[in-house]
């Protein structure tokens, strides 16, 4: 039996007028396709849910001039389908069209993946290539700070007892492209074994921008600083993305588990990493 | 004897009539063991083994007993009968005694107001263990330092087969090969999980409702753990959400708890298992290791086949060795070889026991013979499907047991192979993917094997089913079998079956879920026995009310019965093909004249005969042949292989209901693409499962599903129900050796382990030498 008290809360000062009332484990509900499953293992104590997800202002994907803003609360298939996204954060779209399954994208948040902090996060990898900032609000008032600065390991945050997330904000690029290349154990329904997302933006031929993120090969999902440099600038050709694809096996620290091995994830990272470049490479 | 009937023209069978049960189930109305309740009703929850190989020093239930809310605590001291599960003997029992011999096993249980107190108050229940070093794996337990788990030094039982002189026959051949197979566990994932309800009556009697597909065995166990006369147990199948032999022998030890538990108790309990439980202590696919060593001729006819096959049994007997014999007498495939040496043996391991699924020993040995098939093509530089028609059996050849094939059985091998071959254009797509380049390639690989029906020498004394069928006085027909219904079909067509005997129109007939109290014990629901044997069964009984119907019609219109024939929902007259009466005025005019309306036919199928001693004999009445090809894409970098195509074409005899045959091929391509791609369980260095969910355990989802093309092939079988064999396990059982197939054939690298998930594949094209 999950043992819960269920809340549904309307604004944020609601939230955490309920949530002061409080004391002991406080968990925010949103699309609940991580904390129910969670709570069906026994993996969490009996607590307070405060259902959030009828918090209108956590809501919408916003073009506010500079940089693009997402509510918490919006969907995978919001995400995927949402032509600023599509625009502005191609990686990020193709990341939402690769969660789960529809009916878990239909539910399932960005905001949740955040707050669940798994390092095979799908969004969260494709986040990490935006130069994303996350916004959060406790009762003593709001903070952002960029999304690196956000996970600390496996399921954990920097988010304070009784803190929501509320958005993600991340600056516009004109011409930006860019991908999200996942394995998994069977075509759907599959939590990555090694993901990564790219984003970048090409002049001339030329590399300029580029972000790398991997996802599922270390605590937390992670930057290739040493391929994301090497690549800055450069002219977009075989040779390079074989030699990115190298380089890239030596920015991971993956483990053996359930899911594969650590092995096969490390050299995964360089295969991910050429399609990547290919994939961008033919832009359309 | 059933009067041989084959080419008569048939208006229901053969149609692709609507599943009888499809609106129940897709409205919901159909009632599964979750939906039932009874005034008073408590729920089950069973305290499992942490260890794989414990003593148990002592058990101290006071405290789960002192839960407000609980009825009863039970453990072995508490059955009133035999703590003992009978299989095929009797070494398991229903709750731990004084050691537990794998992880999950059970010890106690809780009968609660609700399932959470039951769950609650079994974490009350205080148990003193001392652990022991345990055999995990199969080769570990055959170690001489291995702790001893049963049998003789761990092998609980052994087969053989001796043809010819394998010596002589690999003297005699231009190439020799040899290779090692091994296969994982397989768990059966049907949508339900294991359950059962168990109620006590007002005479010390106990009816239990479950989710199962072998009541009979239930019966036997339910007496034998309460001690009760069998005339006091009634079993009652609920709707049942899947079986593929996951709920052949365990339902018994689902509902002994219930019962048990029931008894103490003196209320109603219901037992369902979750499905981490489910997974972690119900049966499974044996994992097995397959040596094979096979001589040919440079022409590629075979000349000696020598295997050795293990199974990890796990911790108790229960079906393995049944399993075993079934795996034994299939090893050397659908070929005909003249020196044959098999050796087989079930090995004991301090894990969970395994069971039946879907082929029973079988898919192990055909990954290992369909592989054997390709590396021989490929080292005598043949096409495989060359080397599979140069030795499938013909009529009148004998199989590794030395049975003869005959046209009666139906023989239909050489017209799988070549429609299968033929629709899947076999020929052109081996020319175009011989020579690739690039990340992704393709490949085409094919499959081949035989598959006897029915529980054959290995279960001789059960081979034999009842059925009952009562006509009431407005025509309506109400039939009710021994074997049950678990989602494949069978009430579809043991309907048809009926209402074609009878000469009813389908809609008056009705079939009730299986229920001890009816029929005979009909043996268990396996080895794709049910439309032969109940089938038959119901023919007999069909046949019994006939004639009931004829002498009515006879005495009203003076014709003689033996003119009379029955179809269309009428009676005719046979010589000038004059309806004489409607089913319905039969009806009318048999009740009116006090004739017996009802009936019971039985069934006994034709002898079958092993000799332990050589392993020969006519082991099967008849056998299923099979060919699978599939067609795969490899990406030569992730060593990810993707299904595109299979083509099933399967020899049933004759197909009852061919959309049914089609659902049979497409749910079991599934799973035995999941067995050959992704599927595993995974244990930690204690023995403790550790893949215990659907997310961890994968299998297909409808997008890993390839497009199925299936084929039915009707060779009848003289003594089937209007020909039919049975089809119930082989669409899952060659399609992991025809996907590894064409993995070689589109990469050049054998696979001789399976799944063959991206990281096996991905070190076997980098050269790895895995096996
Ligand atoms: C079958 C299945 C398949 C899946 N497949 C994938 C996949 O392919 N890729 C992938 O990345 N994930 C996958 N997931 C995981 C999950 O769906 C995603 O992580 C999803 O984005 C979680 O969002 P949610 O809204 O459902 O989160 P919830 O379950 O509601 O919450 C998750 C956690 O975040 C916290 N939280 C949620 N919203 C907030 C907020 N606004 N402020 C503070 N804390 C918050 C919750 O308290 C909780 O701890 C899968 C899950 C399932 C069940």
């Amino acid at each position: 039996m999950i043992q819960a008290v269920v809340k549904r809360v309307k604004s944020i000062p609601e939230a955490f007028e309920k949530a002061s009332g409080h004391s002991g484990p406080l968990y925010y509900l949103a699309g609940g396709t991580d904390l129910v499953c969670k709570a069906k293992d026994r993996l969490l104590p009996p607590a307070l849910w405060l259902d959030i997800s009828g918090i209108e202002e956590l809501t919408g994907i916003k073009d506010e001039g500079d940089s693009i803003h997402i509510g918490s609360l919006v969907t995978h298939t919001a995400l995927s389908e949402h032509p600023l996204i599509k625009k502005y954060a191609p990686a990020l779209s193709d990341a939402a069209s690769q969660v789960g399954s529809p009916q878990i994208r239909n539910r399932g948040t960005i905001g949740g993946n955040s707050g669940n902090a798994s390092p095979a996060g799908d969004c969260v990898t494709a986040l990490y290539t935006l130069d994303t900032t996350i916004h959060l609000e406790c009762p003593a008032g709001p903070r952002s700070l960029p999304l690196e600065k956000f996970f600390t390991g496996p399921g954990k945050t920097v988010c304070k007892e009784k803190e929501i997330i509320t958005g993600f904000s991340f600056p516009k690029k004109e011409g930006a492209r860019g991908c999200f290349l996942k394995l998994g154990q069977r075509k759907t329904l599959a939590i990555s074994k090694v993901s990564l997302a790219l984003s970048c933006t090409l002049e001339v031929g030329r590399l300029h921008d580029v972000k790398i993120a991997l996802g599922a090969v270390a605590p937390t999902v992670i930057h290739a600083p040493r391929c994301e440099e090497m690549l800055a600038g450069k002219e977009l050709n075989d040779s390079l993305i074989a030699e990115s694809g190298t380089l890239i096996q030596t920015e991971s620290c993956p483990i053996d588990d359930l899911r594969s091995t650590e092995g096969y994830r490390c050299k995964m990272t360089g295969v991910l990493m050429e399609r990547a470049l290919k994939k961008v490479a033919l832009w359309k | 004897m059933i009067e041989r009937q084959v080419s008569v023209v048939m208006s229901i069978v053969g149609e692709r009539v609507v599943r009888v049960d499809a609106a129940e189930k897709a409205t919901g109305r159909a009632k599964f063991i979750d939906d039932m309740k009874f005034p008073g009703m408590l729920h089950a929850s069973v305290l499992r083994s942490p260890y794989a190989h414990a003593k148990i020093l002592s058990i101290d239930k006071s405290e789960a007993e002192a839960v407000p809310g609980v009825y009863a605590v039970c453990t072995h001291e508490d059955v009133p009968g035999k703590n003992r599960h009978h299989v095929v003997t009797d070494d398991q029992p229903f709750f731990a005694e004084d050691v537990a011999r794998h992880y999950g096993e059970a010890i106690a249980a809780v009968a609660a107001e609700t399932r959470e107190l039951a769950e609650y108050a079994v974490t009350k229940i205080k148990v003193e263990y001392e652990e022991l070093p345990a055999a995990l794996g199969l080769e570990n337990a055959l170690l001489d330092e291995a702790p001893y788990v049963g049998g003789e030094e761990n092998i609980f039982r052994r087969y053989k087969i001796r043809k010819g002189d394998v010596d002589k026959g690999f003297d005699e051949s231009d190439i020799v090969i040899e290779h090692k197979f091994v296969t994982p566990y397989q768990e059966h994932a049907y949508l339900e999980t294991n359950g059962a309800l168990a109620v006590p009556g007002s005479v010390g009697d106990m009816t239990v409702y479950g989710t199962m597909q072998c009541p009979f065995y239930v019966l036997h166990a339910v007496s034998d753990v309460l001690g009760l006369p069998q005339n006091m147990v009634r079993i009652i199948q609920a709707a049942t959400g899947g079986g593929f032999g996951g709920k052949e022998d365990v339902p018994s030890l689902v509902a002994a708890i219930a019962a048990v538990l029931a008894c103490k108790a003196g209320r109603p309990v219901k037992y369902i298992l979750s499905r981490e439980e489910d997974l972690i202590c119900m049966s499974k696919r044996h994992p097995a290791i397959v040596r094979i060593k096979m001589g040919a001729k440079k022409t590629g006819e075979l000349t000696a086949i020598e295997a050795d096959y293990k199974v990890n049994a796990g911790a108790y007997v229960t079906l393995s060795t049944i399993v075993l014999w079934r795996g034994t007498v299939h090893v050397a495939g659908p070929y005909r070889c003249p020196n044959v040496k098999v050796d087989a043996a079930a090995v004991a391991t301090n894990m969970v026991p395994c069971g039946a699924y879907r082929g029973f020993g079988t898919p192990q040995v055909i990954f290992a013979h369909e592989s054997m098939m390709d590396e021989l093509a490929f080292r005598l530089g043949m096409d495989p499907l060359e080397i599979r028609k140069i030795n499938a059996l013909c009529v009148g050849d004998e199989t590794s047991t030395g049975q003869v094939i005959t046209e009666e059985m139906g023989m239909g091998l050489m017209e799988t192979i070549e429609r299968a071959s033929e629709e899947s254009g076999w020929a052109e797509k081996r020319k175009k993917y011989s020579n690739q380049e690039g990340e992704t390639r393709k490949g085409i690989g094919m499959s081949t094997f035989l598959y006897g029906v029915g529980l054959g020498a290995g279960g001789n004394y059960m081979a034999r089913a009842g059925a009952h069928i009562q006509v009431y006085d407005d025509a309506s027909v109400l039939l009710a079998v021994g074997t049950a219904e678990m989602g494949q079909g069978m009430k579809t067509v043991l309907s048809q079956i009926a209402a074609e005997e009878l000469g009813c129109p389908l809609e008056n007939v009705s079939i009730i879920m299986t229920d001890t109290s009816h029929v005979p014990d009909s043996g268990p629901t396996v080895a794709s026995r049910s439309t032969v044997v109940s089938g038959n069964a119901l023919r007999d009984a069909a046949m019994k009310i006939k004639a009931g119907l004829y002498a009515a019609v006879s005495k009203k219109k003076g014709v003689p019965p033996e003119v009379m024939e029955s179809r269309d929902g009428a009676i005719y007259n046979r010589e000038n093909g004059k309806m004489l009466m409607t089913f319905g005025e039969a009806v009318n005019a048999a009740t009116g004249t006090r004739k017996h309306l009802a009936a019971q036919g039985w069934y006994i199928s034709p002898n079958t005969d092993f000799n332990e001693e050589d392993g020969h004999g006519n082991i099967y009445f008849t056998y299923t042949w099979v060919t699978q090809v599939a067609e795969v894409e490899v990406d030569m970098r992730t060593g990810q292989v993707t299904v595109e195509h299979l083509t099933c074409a399967h020899d049933i005899g004759r197909a009852i209901n061919p959309t049914l045959m089609e659902g049979q091929i497409q749910g079991g391509s599934s799973q035995g693409m999941g067995y050959g791609t992704m599927e595993e369980i995974l244990y930690d260095k204690k023995g403790r499962m550790l893949t215990t969910s659907l997310s961890t355990y994968m299998i297909p989802t409808i997008q890993d599903m390839p497009d199925v093309t299936p084929i039915i092939v009707e060779h009848p079988y003289k003594e089937g129900p209007y020909g039919a064999k049975g089809v119930g396990e082989t669409p899952l059982m060659g399609i992991a050796p025809a996907v590894t197939n064409a993995i070689r054939s589109a990469t050049g690298v054998p696979i001789r382990e399976i799944p063959a998930k991206p990281e096996r594949v991905l070190k076997s094209l980098e050269g790895e030498e895995i096996l």
